[in-house]
C-alpha cells in the first residue's frame, strides 16, 4: 500500500484471497463448458430447436463498439472495452478485463446469416439466429 | 476485553461472512483513486438498476445484484455462473456514508466514495523570513 494516500478499505489481502478462491472454481462445477480464467466475454449458447441463441456478458460497452459476424456455424464477436480513468487516477485493483477482445464460437448447427438479430441490454448481448435450411432437415440416403 | 479476545471475535465474524458469501458470485471490481473520490466499478452484466442494492451498515459496504435469468432454451455451452452478485468491503471509520453515490449503466455499477476533507492534500502557506 502506498503511503500518504487515503484508502478506505481494510483487509485487502484477505479479500483478494477470497476472490482467488472464487475465481479458481469458475466454470468448473457450474458450467457445462469450462474456459480458462480471464476469458472475456463469457458466452452461453442455447439450442431452441428452430433457432440458436447466443448470449455474451460484455458489461460497460456501447452497442456500436461491438462487431459481430456470422458465417455458417461460426460466430465471431469483436470489440473493445476501455476504462474511464483520468490521467491522475491511481488504480488499487483491476479485475475487470480491459482492451480489445475477440472470440469465435462454433454453433451446434449452421445458421442463416440473414436471420441474425442482436440486442444489447444491461451489459448482455443476445444474438438470435435461425438455423439454416439444411440443418433443419437432413436426410441421408443409404446406399446398399 | 483483551487483545486476544478482540482478535478471536473478529475472526469469527470473518468466518460468518465467508459462509454467507459462498451462495453468491463476487463481481469483478476495479478500484481507483481520483483527486476527489475513490471509485469502485463492478461488472454485473444482466442486472437492471432496480435490482442493485448498495448498503453501508456498521462500516461494511455491501453490493448485491440480482441478474435477470436467461430463459433461452437448452444450453449447449454455458460459461457464466448461475446466481446473484454480492461483494463486501470493510470501510474505515472516516468514510461518510452520505458521501457515497452510485450509478448503474450497461451492467456496470460505479460507486463513488467521496474523500473526507482531511484526506485531501493540503497546501500550507509558509510564512516568515524575507
Amino acid at each position: 500500500m502506498l503511503l500518504n494516500s487515503w484508502f478506505p478499505f481494510f483487509d485487502v489481502a484477505k479479500t483478494l484471497d477470497e476472490m482467488d478462491r472464487m475465481f479458481g472454481t469458475r466454470g468448473a462445477p457450474l458450467g457445462l463448458r469450462s474456459v480458462p480464467r480471464g476469458t472475456f466475454p463469457a458466452i452461453n449458447v442455447y439450442d431452441r430447436g428452430e433457432s440458436v441463441v447466443l448470449t455474451a456478458e460484455i458489461p460497460g460497452v456501447k452497442a456500436d463498439d461491438l462487431d459481430l459476424s456470422v458465417l455458417n456455424d461460426s460466430v465471431t464477436l469483436k470489440g473493445q472495452r476501455n476504462g474511464s480513468a483520468g490521467e491522475k487516477d491511481r488504480y488499487y485493483r483491476r479485475e475487470r478485463p480491459a482492451g480489445s477482445f475477440s472470440r469465435t464460437i462454433t454453433l451446434p448447427d449452421p445458421v442463416d446469416p440473414d436471420s441474425v438479430k442482436a440486442e444489447y441490454n444491461h451489459g448482455v448481448l443476445k444474438v438470435t439466429m435461425s438455423k439454416a435450411a439444411e440443418a433443419k432437415a437432413k436426410k441421408i440416403e443409404i446406399k446398399s | 476485553m483483551t487483545a486476544q479476545d478482540t482478535l478471536a471475535k473478529k475472526e469469527q465474524a470473518d468466518v460468518v461472512r465467508r459462509q454467507e458469501q459462498t451462495e453468491y458470485y463476487q463481481p469483478a471490481v476495479d478500484i481507483r483513486e481520483t483527486p476527489e473520490d475513490v471509485i469502485l466499478q463492478f461488472d454485473m452484466p444482466g442486472v437492471q438498476k432496480n435490482n442493485v442494492d448498495l448498503t453501508v451498515d456498521k462500516g461494511v459496504l455491501t453490493v448485491t445484484g440480482k441478474a435477470d435469468q436467461e430463459d433461452c432454451g437448452t444450453a449447449v455451452y454455458r460459461e457464466t455462473r448461475v446466481g446473484d452478485y454480492r461483494r463486501q468491503f470493510n470501510l474505515t471509520d472516516d468514510v461518510d456514508p452520505n458521501g457515497i453515490s452510485a450509478e448503474m449503466d450497461a451492467g456496470v455499477l460505479t460507486v463513488k466514495i467521496h474523500k473526507p476533507e482531511k484526506a485531501k492534500p493540503k497546501r500550507i502557506q509558509i510564512t516568515g523570513g524575507k
